[in-house]
């Protein structure tokens, strides 16, 4: 390398370490934009956001309870009638013998106390 | 990715970012939209991102967007008529100094982009021919044979 290209390299190197970029816009803010568009850098949670938090939580497991409490009770009633319904039913069910009622038919109104607790309980005991 | 390494990454390589659009558009303004762009992008994409040869992707992204913005009709003519400009250094240079630099600038300008673009890489930014290459996924022999080209352009044209 000549003497004189030399001295062109080094002009050429300083003229370029000589150039001053100046952006209107400071890398920093930029980076502001940024964190505001993509919420990067989240503030601490500061104490009455965490106590509104927990104002909230405390709300809603208040509601959830009460919720779980009207629901069970409900479903427990609901067992309960129809527990009540069932034997009801079972109850009901009992069928008297066609004979048994025609019987009656024949039988004085001072007799029929006795005829039934004679005849009628006791078929229904059997079955 | 977490915050903090972002924030990290965007400390260590904004400025290059930024500077490699200038040095390609001449355009500070556009420069610094793609950069912060180019970021954005990094960070809604982190998931999917590799820390390895992480500032290769930053210059591809930022690649990327500078061809789609420049497609833009509409954002051409809006940096169109803004010029390749540096800001000249204020100091106590003799006046023959100062045309120098004024010459300078405007054979950076006149200069084509892809030999701007890997001189000011390298002589700039301290980058090596083989970082340029990697960067700008070209080959080695053409970040070489932009960079003799871009020198003889200089010292063809600084002393006329």
């Amino acid at each position: 390398m000549s003497k004189k290209e030399n001295l062109e390299n080094k002009e050429i190197d300083s003229l370029i370490k000589g150039l001053n970029i100046s952006y209107s816009k400071s890398k920093e803010e930029i980076w502001e934009k940024v964190n505001s568009k993509l919420n990067i850098e989240s503030k601490p949670k500061t104490n009455q956001e965490s106590n509104n938090i927990f104002q909230l939580n405390w709300k809603f497991s208040m509601a959830a309870s009460i919720l779980v409490i009207i629901g069970v009770s409900w479903f427990f009633n609901n067992q309960q009638n129809i527990i009540g319904n069932q034997q009801l039913d079972d109850f009901e069910s009992i069928n008297i013998e066609n004979s048994s009622i025609v019987e009656t038919l024949f039988i004085e109104e001072n007799q029929i106390d006795e005829y039934l607790s004679l005849y009628v309980i006791n078929e229904v005991i059997d079955e | 990715m977490t915050a903090e390494e972002f924030k990290n990454l965007y400390n260590h390589y904004f400025e290059s970012i930024r500077n490699y659009i200038f040095y390609r558009s001449g355009n500070k303004d556009l420069a610094s939209d793609i950069s912060q762009e180019t970021f954005i992008k990094v960070w809604k994409k982190r998931s999917e991102i590799k820390k390895e040869n992480i500032k290769a992707l930053l210059y591809k992204i930022s690649r990327d967007e500078f061809v789609s913005w420049i497609r833009k009709e509409k954002i051409k003519k809006e940096y169109a008529e803004q010029s390749f400009k540096f800001q000249i250094e204020e100091n106590n240079d003799d006046q023959n100094k100062e045309v120098r630099k004024l010459k300078f600038e405007k054979l950076l300008k006149k200069m084509s982009e892809k030999q701007r673009v890997v001189l000011l890489m390298s002589k700039r930014e301290g980058l090596t021919n083989k970082e340029i290459s990697n960067y700008l996924e070209i080959s080695l022999k053409a970040v070489e044979k932009r960079m003799t080209q871009a020198l003889k352009f200089l010292k063809e044209n600084i002393n006329e």
